[in-house]
């Protein structure tokens, strides 16, 4: 099993990176919501960067946390990397231009 | 080969990732492509939210998984209540569900017995 981790850094620009690694499930979702939160409310950032490239699995619990820390930030959470199984799940709900990733030609389902 | 894995909610409801390691490492040694690997472990994830999505208090289930040589069956089970009430939860409208739609080759509700059978081939 992969554990999860979220580390958030605050850059000079005014805008706070966060990197994720690990598997974030229903059970791992709360630490991510905890690390964006205390970093939103720190910072207050103009833009958050999330690199979910080292996140191996990620289900609809773990998008809500994103979903939710992107209202938290007026929408301007951009996600800048994924691994391909993450990018999957954001392809199939239809939410890849909202984090700032290209569409799918495929498109999402409806939501 | 056939697996069959049986997790019982609300009491291991914390073993999710239990299931879909477990579930993982059979489909590998099967030698199922990583892609399909990938959608059943999201399809286990999704079923598994959809089920604690509508859980009462004081009301069991149960997530079983079984893998033979052409398909990975998953089914959600409800042994002491009659099945239509909590069925009808279960399809209600949800992110998870419409996940699980998109990757599954079948999704039956509500029949013989069965909250939810969702089907994947292999």
């Amino acid at each position: 099993m992969t554990e999860f981790a979220a580390q958030a850094t605050p850059a000079a620009d005014g805008t706070i990176t966060v990197t994720a690694s690990g598997e974030l499930d229903m059970t791992t979702a709360p630490e991510l919501i905890n690390v964006l939160r205390k970093a939103i409310h720190r910072h207050g950032p103009s833009r958050v960067d999330l690199d979910l490239t080292g996140v191996t699995f990620m289900d609809s619990t773990g998008l809500q946390v994103l979903v939710a820390a992107n209202t938290d930030v007026g929408g301007e959470l951009r996600i800048t990397g994924t691994s391909p199984t993450v990018h999957r799940l954001l392809q199939l709900t239809g939410v890849l231009e909202e984090f700032g990733l290209p569409s799918a030609r495929s498109g999402g389902i409806a939501t | 080969m056939d697996l069959r894995l049986t997790v019982d909610l609300p009491r291991d409801v914390d073993r999710v990732n239990t299931l879909r390691h477990v579930l993982d490492g059979a489909l590998a040694g099967l030698g199922v492509a990583e892609q399909a690997r990938t959608d059943i472990a999201l399809i286990v994830n999704e079923t598994w939210a959809n089920v604690i999505a509508h859980v009462r208090i004081g009301v069991a289930f149960q997530v079983r998984a079984t893998v033979d040589e052409t398909r990975c069956v998953i089914e959600v089970t409800h042994p002491d209540e009659p099945a239509t009430e909590i069925g009808n939860a279960l399809t209600a409208s949800g992110h998870s569900l419409r996940v699980v739609r998109s990757l599954a080759d079948d999704v039956d509700v509500d029949s013989d017995g069965l909250l939810m059978k969702v089907t994947k081939l292999l």
